[in-house]
């Protein structure tokens, strides 16, 4: 498993994103699995950075990935107070469709296979399975 | 991310290229806040040349929307990449935006 720890800035989650998708160089992965493994981590790292940190410089987001034989699992910790992911709204409805944010975590939902959050919300973990060939 | 502008009849054209995500976002809605500000009745964002879009970038995208909507004004996309539309088609945020698959066919009856 890689260990990576960063500061709670916006312009560290490309960084991210492009470490773990470089890792997967030469594993035969198509476009598609690429461009949702890379929005879902953004996303998270995104959320760990703007609400669970607070952007609060002096805060860290770890995070940690590993490629197993099914596909790869990532894992993103930040250092805030967590939030109740069972009660996040649905986009799509539409009460919420004209509002302008909401979506990120929708998303992660959608494009990995897996996702679990700790009991306080402050460490998701989330699998994209290779596509059986 | 970069965007050029053309026109079009009075169709005024952005042609967008390069990620549409949380560090370019507020480039993007500078660059529209001057449109609001000129009132530009008639927008089209040629996306042909954006190969990635988060949640952030959607969200400024409904935002424009909502603003141009407020003076009368229309906004249209036009040559959304696969991946890209299928975010749109995910969120149904289809349903609120005129999407179209070429720049001509976008163009027709603007």
């Amino acid at each position: 498993m890689m260990e990576l720890i960063i500061s709670s800035c916006n312009k560290q989650v490309k960084t991210v994103s492009s470490k773990i998708l470089e890792v997967l160089n030469g594993k035969g992965v198509d476009e598609t699995f690429l461009f949702d493994l890379r929005l879902a981590c953004e996303e998270a790292l995104i959320n760990a950075v703007k609400h669970g940190n607070k952007s609060d410089p002096q805060k860290t987001v770890t995070v940690r990935y590993e490629i197993i034989p099914e596909g790869v699992t990532i894992s993103i910790i930040d250092q805030g107070e967590g939030f109740d992911y069972e009660s996040v709204p649905d986009p799509r409805t539409v009460k919420n469709l004209l509002r302008a944010g909401g979506r990120g975590l929708f998303l992660i939902r959608k494009l990995m296979d897996k996702v679990e959050f700790n009991d306080s919300g402050n460490q998701i973990t989330m699998t994209k399975l290779f596509p059986k060939k | 991310m970069t965007v050029k502008e053309r026109i079009v009849g009075e169709v005024l054209i952005l042609d967008l290229a390069g990620d549409i995500d949380i560090n370019t976002s507020p480039d993007l809605r500078k660059c529209f806040d001057k449109l609001i500000k000129e009132q530009k009745k008639k927008v089209l964002l040629n996306l042909s040349q954006v190969g990635y879009i988060d949640s952030s970038g959607l969200a400024t995208l409904v935002e424009m929307l909502q603003r141009m909507k407020r003076f009368g004004g229309a906004l249209r996309l036009s040559n959304l990449s696969d991946k890209v539309r299928g975010l749109f088609e995910i969120t149904k945020l289809e349903k609120l935006f005129a999407i179209f698959t070429s720049e001509s066919e976008a163009l027709t009856g603007f």
